[in-house]
Parts: structure tokens; C-alpha cells; sequence
């Protein structure tokens, strides 16, 4: 492992690794890291052990995990994936011809993924982060007419139209708009 | 108390395109736009008026919607007023096989609500000021982690009344128990009885709803004085105003003369 000043870094954020990408600001060998997020969204400031090194922190890889040769062929033409990370990739390359995420940019689900919002074309829209970490506020809270209940409980048992005609009221609450768009690669939504 | 009316416009279609019809409001009622949501928010029940005739006479769909809003004075001689807490997924999580509340949460909200388990956990400070201005509160114990102690707290007192909506725009059976997400216009009402029991204990659950055919059973909703929000106010939780909503007096202009005449069917949970 080479570390230096400037070298990304991934945190584990539960099972899996977050998509949060941090920077190492200073090095204390053989003890500790600090590390800071790139500019933009929320500021985030850690100091992780050596000691925590794979399992609570790691270096970022920005190609780690993505499918390639037949195994990209099998997911690039879909609408709709079971794995979030496909989805990702997938419409990444319909955005932006890359599959990394655009700087400051996150894949928004409509319907809520951890409220089983689904990893498709339809319930996913690429938007600002800050956009992102809004619209998980404003179902985090009660809204007009739920009276008291916030959104994400007011809708729990609900179906998944209702959590979709929702995300949409969290959209235009914004001052936004979803939009569809192909640009040439396949479709793919966008908030703006 | 401010009464704010919001009404809301399909103002797009799927390609982000303004709908056919409303370019002459969107024109003429640019002051009122919310930013630019696709909410209009008025105060003068005329200029309210105006708009929705315009809206009506071209057919154009509109949602009317009301918010009520306390003066800073009113707060804490208020009677009722729901008391909502930021719902958030995995408050919880497993700990060298504990179970424990996640600190950066608990921190940033002092008071929150776990999804999954729809338990709500609080901080010490909270804990102490619930305790010194309520009655029935039972506490759990928990540990954050970050080793400080937390509590999950449960309301052990039910209003012995139903909530009054006299508007729902929509009641949905929720599966697989037989309760009811009720959607109200934004208006809803306490009768004397509850009041008086929320004046008694400061913090009480309301588990039934009365609309305007029949009382159902609806997603547990807290709800609680102004004083004992106004005391949360002042111990610095986070955005606890925006939480809340005061409902109306039975008597208010708003809500009197519905709903008397009605004969109420009961639907009781299973």
C-alpha cells in the first residue's frame, strides 16, 4: 500500500464500501490518516487507525468493481438491474460516456432504495448531491397533509405508485424537474 | 395563528415542458410562486380566490392545501399540536454483537425515529426535559456508539379520542394490518376531551382517525402540548418547529358545522 497526501480514500458504510470519495490530508506513520471530502456536499473531516486499514477505510480503486468484456454486455442494454452498482455503471455510461459517477452527482431513486425502491431506469435520476441529501430531508420530515408522520413512514405500506407520485412531489417541492433523456448510449433520467 | 394556502399545479409534463394552459397564471401569479416549486402560497382568501377561479374556468387541475402556523407568543399556551421526528434508516446497527444507536445520528437529531423498527431513540438532554413535563414516558436504556447512553423511548398514553379530518384527499388501506394512511387538505381538529387529556400528560399517541364517513384506525401519530414543544424549542432541537403542526380547535372556522351531522361507523385494527 503506497500512501500520500492527496491519495483518495473509501469508509465502509455498512456492508459496503461508501461512495463518498475522501482525500488524505495529513499522514502520521504507522498510527494514523486524516482525511477530508473533495469540495462540494457536505463536509466530512475523519482520522482512521493503520490499524483499520480494509476493514473500516480503504484506498480508492476508481475502477474496482465495475463489469467489463461479456459481463458489461450483459447489463449495458438493460432497464432495469437488481444490483444498484449495475444500474450505476450502466447509466453512468448513458450520462457521460464514463462509468464513474459525474463530480458531485449521485443516482437519486424516485421510489426510495431502502424503502425497496426499484434499481431501473424509471426510478433512477441523476441529480446534484445536494439534491440528493434534500430530498432524503424532506422525506425524513412530515410534509402538507401527512399530519405529524413523516413521509418515509407515512408511506411505508404504500404502493409503489404512491412512493413514486412522492418522489415526485419531492422533486417539484425542490424547484426541479424530472426529465428523460437518450443521448445516444440509452435512456436515463435526469433532475435538474 | 397564520393560515398559509398552498395550492399546487401539475405545472410540467414528462419532458420538463410547461402544460398547456397555465402560461397565463404561471405570468400573472409569478409573486406568489414558491421559489420555483410547482406550489403557489397565498395569505388573502381574495387573491386565493382569483387564482383558483382562473385555474377552475380553464379546466386546469389544482390541489388546495393549508398550513397553519403559530406566532412565536402562541407557542406555548397551545394546546396541541403534532409532535413529528425525523424518520431515518439503520438508527441501529450490530456492535461486537450489540445492538447500539448510531451516534452520528442520534447527534445531529437528538430525537429520531429507526424505519425498520419505528422505535424512536433520544438523547440524555431530551430525556430530562421529556421527563420533567410528561407523564407515562417509558425508557429503555441503550448505548450509542460512541459509549454514551441513549434511551428509546415509548408513549404509554392514547388519546381517548379520535383525530378529526374532515378533508382527507385520500385514505388508503395499508397491508397487511388493518390500519389507514390518511392524507388531509391540512386541516385537522382536537376535540375538548383530548385536549384535556394532552394538558394532563403532555406527550400521547393518537391511533384513530374520524373522516367525514367512518372512524379508522391510522398510523400512530405523537402528539403534544406547546408547552412541552416549546421547552424541546428551547433545549435546541434541531429544526423541531418544522416538525410540528398545531391542529385546530373544534370550533374554529375551518372545521365547525362538518362532520356534526354524520353518523360514524367504527373500524376497529385486527
Amino acid at each position: 500500500m503506497y500512501l500520500c497526501v492527496g491519495r483518495q480514500i473509501q469508509l465502509k458504510s455498512g456492508k459496503s464500501w461508501s461512495r463518498n470519495i475522501l482525500q488524505i490530508t495529513e499522514i502520521q506513520p504507522g498510527e494514523f490518516i486524516k482525511a477530508e471530502n473533495l469540495p462540494g456536499g457536505l463536509t466530512i473531516k475523519v482520522q482512521m487507525p493503520f490499524t483499520q486499514y480494509g476493514i473500516s477505510w480503504r484506498l480508492y480503486n476508481p475502477l474496482a468493481g465495475y463489469k467489463v468484456g461479456d459481463a458489461w454486455e450483459a447489463i449495458k442494454n438493460l432497464n432495469d438491474w437488481s444490483e444498484f452498482n449495475d444500474a450505476r455503471q450502466t447509466l453512468n455510461y448513458r450520462y457521460h460516456n464514463s462509468f464513474k459517477n459525474p463530480l458531485n452527482k449521485e443516482w437519486h431513486h424516485i421510489h426510495e432504495r431502502s424503502a425497496g425502491g426499484a434499481n431501473s431506469v424509471e426510478n433512477l435520476a441523476v441529480t446534484d448531491t445536494i439534491n440528493n441529501q434534500n430530498f432524503n430531508q424532506w422525506f425524513a420530515k412530515p410534509q402538507i397533509g401527512t399530519l405529524g408522520v413523516s413521509v418515509r413512514l407515512f408511506l411505508k405500506k404504500a404502493s409503489a405508485q404512491e412512493h413514486r407520485e412522492w418522489g415526485y412531489k419531492a422533486i417539484q417541492a425542490h424547484g426541479l424537474k424530472l426529465i428523460k433523456r437518450d443521448l445516444g448510449r440509452g435512456l436515463f433520467q435526469e433532475i435538474v | 395563528m397564520k393560515v398559509i394556502h398552498y395550492l399546487e399545479l401539475k405545472l410540467y409534463n414528462y419532458h420538463g415542458e410547461i402544460t398547456p394552459g397555465y402560461e397565463e397564471f404561471i405570468s400573472k401569479y409569478a409573486p406568489y410562486r414558491h421559489g420555483s416549486s410547482t406550489s403557489y402560497i397565498f395569505s388573502d382568501s381574495q387573491q386565493l380566490a382569483e387564482a383558483i377561479s382562473m385555474l377552475t374556468k380553464q379546466g386546469l387541475p389544482v390541489e388546495h392545501f393549508y398550513k397553519f402556523e403559530l406566532a412565536t407568543n402562541e407557542l406555548e399556551t397551545y394546546p396541541a399540536l403534532y409532535l413529528g421526528v425525523y424518520c431515518i434508516f439503520e438508527v441501529f446497527g450490530i456492535e461486537s454483537g450489540k445492538e447500539k444507536v448510531n451516534a452520528n445520528i442520534l447527534n445531529d437529531y437528538q430525537m429520531v425515529q429507526d424505519y425498520e423498527s419505528e422505535r424512536i431513540v433520544v438523547s440524555t438532554k431530551i430525556k430530562k426535559i421529556l421527563d420533567g413535563m410528561t407523564k407515562r414516558l417509558s425508557w429503555e436504556s441503550i448505548e450509542t456508539t460512541n459509549g454514551e447512553e441513549c434511551f428509546i423511548m415509548e408513549v404509554q398514553e392514547i388519546l381517548p379520542e379520535p383525530i378529526v379530518v374532515p378533508f382527507p384527499v385520500s385514505v388508503e388501506p395499508e397491508d397487511p394490518v388493518l390500519t389507514f394512511a390518511v392524507r388531509s387538505d391540512g386541516r385537522s381538529a382536537i376535540t375538548e376531551t383530548n385536549i384535556a387529556k394532552l394538558r394532563e400528560v403532555g406527550i400521547a399517541l393518537s391511533l384513530d382517525v374520524k373522516t367525514p364517513l367512518m372512524v379508522l384506525p391510522w398510523q400512530r401519530r405523537l402528539l403534544a402540548s406547546g408547552k412541552v414543544i416549546k421547552a424541546l424549542q428551547m433545549a435546541g432541537m434541531k429544526n423541531i418547529l418544522e416538525l410540528t403542526e398545531p391542529l385546530l380547535l373544534e370550533s374554529h372556522l375551518l372545521i365547525a358545522g362538518i362532520n356534526q351531522s354524520t353518523e360514524y361507523q367504527t373500524i376497529t385494527s385486527v
